[in-house]
C-alpha cells in the first residue's frame, strides 16, 4: 500500500500562538493573512489550559446530529469543537467571503512554521 | 494599503454615534502606527491641559502595520490617552490577540471620545458597530466580565466565542484608581499610566471585537522568507529559544540580582537575599500549568499557573513577569513565589498595574517602618505593613481597587501617598510613575532612560540593560556616564519606531531579534520603502511629538529627574557599590543631541526638520 502524508498533532506542545492559521491563509490567499480563512484552526479553551489545533477535512452541506463528548485531561468537550468537517453548523473552514468549504491540501506550511513542535508531518500506512 | 488595513473607527460615547474614517497614508508613513500614530492624533486633537479623567480626553486602541501578520512577536496593540497618573502623555501596550482581531475586523485604530451616561461596552463585529449596555457586567472583575460579554455577543457558542477578543477594565478602572490597567484577553495588561481609569471615566467597561477580513501583504514571498529567517534566529538563540519559553521574562531574576539591578525594599538595599526563591525557574517548575504565547510569538513567556498554598490559592491567570517579581517581590521584600503569583493574579483581576502597585506598596512599607505611616493611618489593628507582609498587601490591594479606607489613598499612586505624608523623596519614581525593577546605580544608562521617558519612569523606552549588562548587541560599561546619552537617544528612537510603532514586542530583542529582521518584516509587509535611517528619524519624530504634548501639559525639564535616593545615596551593593547616578551630566548631553535647549524644549530648527509644529 502506498504511504501517505499525515499531519500529527501533539496537543500538549501547542502554545496557541496561531502562526499555523496565519501561514495557511497566506499560502492559500496568496497576498492576504486571514485566520478565518485558514484550513487549520486552534481552539483555545476558555481557561487557556488547553489548545487544540484542528485541521480541515472534507466538507458537508448537512449538519450532523451526533452529540458526542470528548474527554481530555478529565474535562469534557463537545465533539463539534474537535470535528474536522466543514459543516453549516460551524464557522470554521469556510471562506469568509464566499462561504465555500475549505479542505487541507497537506502543503505542510503550518508544520514548517510551528516552532513549538505541536505539528509534525509523517508518512503512514 | 498593505500591512495597515487603512481605516479608523471613531466612536463618540456622548452622542452614541460612530463613523469610519480613512487612515491618512501620509500620517501612516510618517508615524508607522501604534503609539506613534496615536501620539500624533492625541497631540493634534486633545488640549494637553485638560483633566485626564474628563470627557475631553480621547482614548485610543492603536494597532501597528505588523500586528496580526505573524511577523515575529507581532501581537502589539497600544492604548493611548492623556495619563491621569502622570499628567503627561499616556501609552501602554498589551499583547494577546485583541490587536490582531481589530486588524482582521478592518481597523488600524479605534478612537473613543466623550463619555457615556450609563456603563456601556463597544461591540465591533466587522462593519457592525454596537454600543451596548454594560449594566450586567459593571462592577465585575476582569475574568468574569470577559466571559459574560463573550457569551452575550455569541449566544454562548464556545466556537464562535473563541474568535471574540475583549479589552476590559476591572473595578479599579471603574473606580478611577490612578494605577488602573486595561486588560486584554483577561490576562494581558496595558498596565502603565492608569489608562484603565480613563476608560472608567468614560463609563466604557470593555471593547469586544471579531473580524473576518484579512490583512494584505505587499510582498508575500519576501514576507514569508524574512519571517522564517527571524523565527530561525530567535528560536535558536539561547535566550529566545531557551530562557524565555522555559522561564518567561523572569528567567533572569537571579542574574540581575547578582549584578546589582534587582530591587530590594524600595531600593534601600542590594542585593535581594530572597531572589533565588522567586526566579522564573522556580515558578516554571512548581506552578506553571502550561506555556502560552501571544499572537505570532515563539517566546511563549506566559501561561496559566496554579498555587495551592494557603492563603494564596489560585488557578489560571498568568505567570508573573520580571517586573512583577522585582517590584511586588524584591522591592516589597516578598520572597514567597505563591504570594507574588497571587498578587499578580489579583491585580490582573481587579485591573491594576502590578508595577505601580509594587512601587506604591514598597513606598508605603518604608514609610510604615520609618513611622511616617502609623497603624491608625492603615485603619486596622491586626495587620502590619512591614516589608514582606504579603497578606496585608493582598488585603490592601482589594481595598485599593474599591477605594476603601486607606486603599483610597493608595489608589492615588505612590507619589501622591508619599507627598501627602511629607516625604515625596521616598517614592521611587519619575513623573509620578514607579521605576522599573532595575537599580540605576548599577546600570547608569537606565537612570537617563527613566528620567527622559515621556510617560514616566520606564525601562522599555530605552532598554540599556541590553548593551550595558547583557552585551546586546555590544557590551558597554554600566557604571559610567560617558556614552550613555547617545545610547539612550538611539535606543529610544529605535524602540519607538521599529518596535512600538511597527508592532513588535520589546521582549523579542532580548531573544535575539535583530533590527534588520524587524525592518525586513516591516518593509515586506508594507512595501513603503522604509530604511533604517528613516525609521530612526520617525522615532525621533514620535519622541518630539510626545515631548511637545508634555511641555504643553505643563511638564518641564525639572520633571526629567530621578528619585533622590539614586542621586545621593551611594549604591549599597553590586559592582557599582558606593556610586550614585550623575544624571545632570548625561541629561545636558542628551538635550544637546536631541536638538533641545537647556530647558528641554525642542528647537524650531529640529521641529522643522521633523515636519512638526
Amino acid at each position: 500500500m502506498k504511504k501517505k502524508k499525515v499531519i500529527k498533532i501533539y496537543y500538549d506542545k501547542c502554545t496557541g500562538c496561531g502562526q499555523c492559521e496565519i501561514v495557511c491563509s497566506l499560502r492559500h490567499l496568496k497576498d492576504t493573512i486571514n485566520p478565518k480563512a485558514s484550513r487549520i484552526r486552534v481552539y483555545r479553551d476558555k481557561d487557556e489550559e488547553h489548545f487544540f489545533p484542528v485541521i480541515a477535512g472534507s466538507g458537508t452541506d448537512k449538519e450532523c446530529i451526533s452529540k458526542n463528548i470528548v474527554i481530555q485531561d478529565g474535562k469534557e468537550y463537545d465533539n463539534c469543537i474537535l470535528c474536522r468537517t466543514a459543516c453549516p453548523a460551524k464557522p470554521w473552514f469556510h471562506d469568509p467571503k464566499t462561504g465555500k468549504p475549505l479542505t487541507c491540501d497537506l502543503c505542510g506550511d503550518c508544520v514548517e512554521w510551528c516552532f513549538s513542535g505541536a505539528l509534525g508531518m509523517q508518512l503512514s500506512g | 494599503m498593505n500591512g495597515w488595513v487603512g481605516k479608523i473607527l471613531r466612536v463618540d460615547l456622548t452622542s452614541k454615534t460612530h463613523k469610519t474614517e480613512e487612515l491618512d497614508p501620509g500620517l501612516a508613513r510618517d508615524f508607522i502606527g501604534g503609539q506613534g500614530i496615536a501620539s500624533k492624533i492625541l497631540y493634534d486633537e486633545v488640549d494637553p491641559k485638560i483633566d485626564a479623567l474628563s470627557p475631553e480626553n480621547k482614548l485610543m486602541f492603536a494597532t501597528c502595520p505588523l500586528t496580526g501578520t505573524g511577523a515575529l512577536s507581532s501581537s502589539r496593540c497600544w492604548v493611548v490617552a492623556k495619563s491621569p497618573l502622570t499628567g503627561a502623555i499616556g501609552f501602554s501596550t498589551f499583547g494577546g490577540y485583541f490587536g490582531s482581531e481589530l486588524k482582521y475586523a478592518g481597523y488600524d485604530l479605534v478612537i473613543i471620545e466623550g463619555k457615556s451616561k450609563d456603563p456601556v461596552y463597544l461591540w465591533i463585529d466587522d462593519d457592525r458597530i454596537e454600543i451596548r449596555s454594560a449594566g450586567s457586567v459593571w462592577g465585575k472583575r476582569v475574568g468574569e466580565t470577559d466571559d459574560l460579554i463573550r457569551e452575550e455577543v455569541t449566544d454562548g457558542d464556545p466556537i464562535k466565542g473563541m474568535d471574540v477578543h475583549i479589552a476590559s477594565i476591572g473595578p479599579a478602572g471603574e473606580n478611577r484608581v490612578l494605577m488602573a490597567s486595561v486588560m486584554a484577553d483577561k490576562t494581558r495588561a496595558a498596565g502603565r499610566c492608569g489608562l484603565g481609569a480613563v476608560m472608567g471615566s468614560k463609563n466604557l467597561k470593555a471593547v469586544a471585537v471579531r473580524g473576518t477580513k484579512g490583512i494584505t501583504i505587499a510582498d508575500h514571498k519576501k514576507f514569508k522568507e524574512v519571517v522564517a529567517a527571524a523565527f530561525k534566529r530567535v528560536t535558536t538563540h539561547p535566550v529566545g529559544g531557551n530562557i524565555f519559553p522555559a522561564f518567561g521574562s523572569a528567567g533572569l531574576v537571579e542574574y540581575f540580582n547578582e549584578v546589582g539591578l534587582f530591587p530590594n525594599r524600595n531600593f534601600q538595599r542590594i542585593p535581594f537575599e530572597g531572589a533565588k526563591n522567586i526566579s522564573g525557574q522556580i515558578v516554571a517548575e512548581k506552578f506553571l500549568i502550561r506555556k502560552k504565547a501571544c499572537s505570532g510569538c515563539p517566546l511563549s513567556c506566559g501561561g496559566p499557573v496554579s498555587v495551592t498554598e494557603h492563603p494564596f490559592e489560585m488557578r489560571g491567570g498568568e505567570r508573573p513577569e520580571y517586573e512583577t517579581y522585582g517590584l511586588v517581590g524584591g522591592s516589597c521584600g516578598i520572597d514567597n513565589p505563591s504570594a507574588i503569583i497571587k498578587i499578580n493574579a489579583l491585580c490582573n483581576e481587579l485591573g491594576m498595574d502590578t508595577m505601580d502597585i509594587g512601587a506604591t506598596f514598597a513606598c508605603a512599607m518604608e514609610m510604615y517602618e520609618k513611622e511616617i505611616l502609623s497603624q491608625e493611618d492603615l485603619g486596622f489593628r491586626s495587620l502590619t505593613l512591614r516589608f514582606g507582609d504579603a497578606e496585608t498587601m493582598v488585603r490592601l490591594i482589594e481595598d485599593t481597587a474599591y477605594r476603601k479606607k486607606f486603599g483610597n489613598i493608595l489608589a492615588e499612586g505612590g507619589y501622591r501617598l508619599a507627598e501627602r505624608y511629607g516625604h515625596p523623596e521616598l517614592f521611587m519614581g519619575v513623573k509620578k510613575m514607579g521605576c522599573s525593577a532595575y537599580d540605576p546605580r548599577n546600570v547608569h544608562g537606565m537612570g537617563l532612560a527613566y528620567a527622559t521617558s515621556t510617560r514616566g519612569a520606564c525601562h522599555n523606552r530605552a532598554y540599556t540593560v541590553a548593551p550595558e549588562i547583557l552585551g546586546l548587541p555590544e557590551k558597554a560599561d554600566p557604571l559610567i556616564e560617558e556614552g550613555k546619552a547617545p545610547m539612550v537617544k538611539y535606543m529610544q528612537d529605535l524602540a519607538a519606531s521599529l518596535m512600538d510603532a511597527a508592532g513588535i514586542c520589546l521582549f523579542s530583542i532580548a531573544g535575539g531579534h535583530t533590527m534588520e529582521d524587524m525592518l525586513d518584516q516591516l518593509e515586506a509587509a508594507t512595501g513603503a520603502g522604509y530604511t533604517l535611517p528613516e525609521c530612526l528619524k520617525i522615532g525621533e519624530r514620535i519622541w518630539n511629538v510626545q515631548r511637545l504634548f508634555n511641555l504643553k501639559a505643563g511638564l518641564t525639564s525639572a520633571d526629567d529627574n530621578l528619585p533622590r535616593r539614586f542621586l545621593e545615596e551611594p549604591a549599597p551593593g553590586g559592582p557599582g557599590k558606593g556610586l550614585v547616578v550623575n544624571l545632570n551630566k548625561m541629561l545636558k548631553e542628551y538635550y544637546e543631541l536631541r536638538g533641545w535647549d537647556e530647558d528641554g524644549v525642542p528647537s524650531p530648527a529640529k521641529l522643522a526638520e521633523l515636519g512638526l509644529k
